[in-house]
């Protein structure tokens, strides 16, 4: 059927500056033998010529940084500058199947492991604070069955944890960085590094903070739950 | 490319239009909006949601794909207690050439045994395409081609959205920000044209109109004008702003007031339809508060009070 074909050269002009500036100006490399009717082909040229192609671009990279955006905001503020290269190779080398925020959180997560591992990400924080803004986004669109589900398997690492509670290690201190990211403020660069674990406890429904001390570290660390 | 399982029988009535219950002023559900919800259950007359936003959706070729979050079910249980729900789903892509999402369709028929919705709505447009190995969302709704070819393929899959889930189904008229030339019929024709061939109501989103209007500079009465009003089920209203030269369909802030003046417009002209609901995004909270919420369902509430 040539409309599937159609519509998909339509969403590749949307989502690729690149590949629309392609059609409009080597149309028939672009869309060599593709299945297009001739009708097809001549509007495929007429959109891709229309200023209007420029908005649908910029709603769709708006579209897919609001799920990154909502789930890790803090992440994606000490990225800065970093952010926008990031994000753009992440979209490059990750067509989006679906903008659910807990799928997009964990997949662009695992991207940024990937960056961390290869040392591309200069802020010292990104890995902390990363991995408390994922084990958040874990626990508020938790689905309890599947969970469970999941628990009955052999691979539960979480290993007695209550459902509705991750710890997170920190490499400096959880208190002073988060508060000055939640003001949106930059941290500072000096801070003290140590061994912290922050308790996120949903059980009650709104998440609860609170910071283990060593002692409570220790207990968890003997029985293999951090 | 039909995917997605549908275990339900194919064999329940379709429901009509006509079965569509007259709600009043409702308000499109998001994030910020809990506390508003159940403290103000006065200044709204339903609540319709994003299905997709309040679930897992693990693929395709899950097996066990969707799965409520349990906090999202929560809330809409206790909402449901006083409150008609419906739902506004973004997910279906009805209008994807290559695609054909049953599954999706299964997951709105189980909530509707959940949750009794009044009624469901989706997009005349697509946003999936199939590649090799997995599909690509294009976040946004393209518009389709308004052709007989089109016409026929969503009308059939019309069909079986209304023959699996219980209520009536009502597609949205789309925002479009280029020009698709030789088409082989109008926007109110193809959907009047739609609806008719498949038994679907119009969900006639007066923002979109305007946006179109004002983008593609022709007035939205000729297109209100154009469209079979016996049809239209229910209205969302909203406001927007500019980007790129463009006016959008941002959902930022209030209604934008010609809005109004289309709301008036259409309720006058139609009194059968059955709810009209303001939808804005959660970034322009700041702005509304729950003042502003207020202030513009009250509005809304003038109006189908003076005509409803």
């Amino acid at each position: 059927m040539s409309v599937a074909t159609y519509q998909d050269v339509f969403c590749r002009m949307v989502a690729s500056a690149a590949y629309r500036d392609h059609v409009l100006v080597q149309p028939h490399e672009a869309l060599a033998g593709l299945d297009l009717s001739d009708r097809e082909r001549r509007r495929l040229l007429a959109i891709a010529s229309q200023p209007g192609m420029r908005v649908n671009t910029a709603i769709h990279r708006a579209n897919r940084l609001t799920p990154l955006d909502q789930t890790l905001p803090f992440t994606c503020f000490l990225l800065g500058d970093e952010l926008g290269p990031i994000v753009d190779r992440y979209w490059l080398e990750n067509t989006t199947e679906n903008l659910q925020l807990p799928a997009e959180c964990e997949r662009f997560g695992r991207f940024l492991e990937d960056r961390l591992r290869a040392g591309e990400i200069s802020s010292p924080y990104v890995a902390e604070v990363l991995a408390f803004e994922r084990a958040c986004t874990e626990l508020r669109f938790l689905v309890e069955a599947d969970e469970h589900r999941r628990l009955n398997g052999a691979s539960d690492r979480r290993g007695g944890l209550p459902l509705r509670v991750r710890v997170v290690r920190f490499r400096h201190d959880p208190v002073l960085l988060l508060e000055t990211l939640s003001k949106l403020e930059p941290p500072p660069g000096d801070l003290a590094e140590g061994a912290f674990h922050l308790v996120i406890d949903c059980r009650t429904g709104d998440p609860e903070f609170r910071l283990l001390d060593a002692d409570g570290a220790a207990a968890l660390r003997e029985r293999g739950l951090i | 490319m039909i995917s997605g399982r549908s275990s339900r029988p194919s064999f329940r009535v379709e429901t009509s239009i006509a079965d569509a219950p007259k709600l009043g002023v409702g308000l499109l559900y998001n994030p910020v909006l809990p506390d508003f919800v159940l403290g103000e259950p006065d200044a709204f007359d339903y609540l319709e949601f994003i299905p997709d936003r309040e679930w897992e959706d693990k693929g395709v070729a899950a097996a066990a794909r969707h799965g409520m979050f349990d906090a999202s079910r929560a809330f809409f249980a206790r909402v449901r207690e006083q409150k008609p729900l419906v739902c506004h789903s973004i997910g279906l892509s009805i209008g994807s050439a290559g695609i054909f999402d049953t599954g999706h369709i299964a997951q709105i028929a189980r909530l509707h045994d959940e949750f009794n919705l009044a009624w469901h709505s989706d997009h005349l447009s697509f946003a999936r395409v199939p590649l090799t190995d997995h599909e690509m969302h294009t976040a946004l709704s393209l518009p389709v081609a308004y052709d007989e070819e089109m016409l026929a393929l969503i009308a059939e899959r019309v069909h079986h959205v209304r023959s699996v889930v219980p209520r009536p189904f009502l597609l949205e008229n789309n925002v479009y920000y280029v020009d698709q030339p030789e088409q082989e019929m109008t926007e109110p024709e193809f959907l009047n044209r739609l609806s008719r061939a498949s038994g679907c109501g119009i969900l006639l989103d007066l923002h979109n109109v305007y946006v179109n209007a004002t983008n593609h500079r022709f007035a939205p009465e000729t297109f209100l004008r154009d469209l079979d009003f016996d049809r239209v089920v229910e209205l969302h209203i909203a406001g927007g702003d500019m980007l790129l030269g463009f006016y959008t369909d941002a959902h930022s802030g209030p209604v934008a007031q010609p809005v109004w003046d289309l709301v008036e417009q259409t309720l006058r002209a139609a009194p059968g339809i059955r709810g009209v609901t303001f939808e804005f995004h959660e970034s322009s909270y700041p702005m509304l508060k729950h003042e502003g919420i207020r202030a513009e369902l009250d509005k809304a509430r003038r109006l189908w009070d003076r005509h409803c």
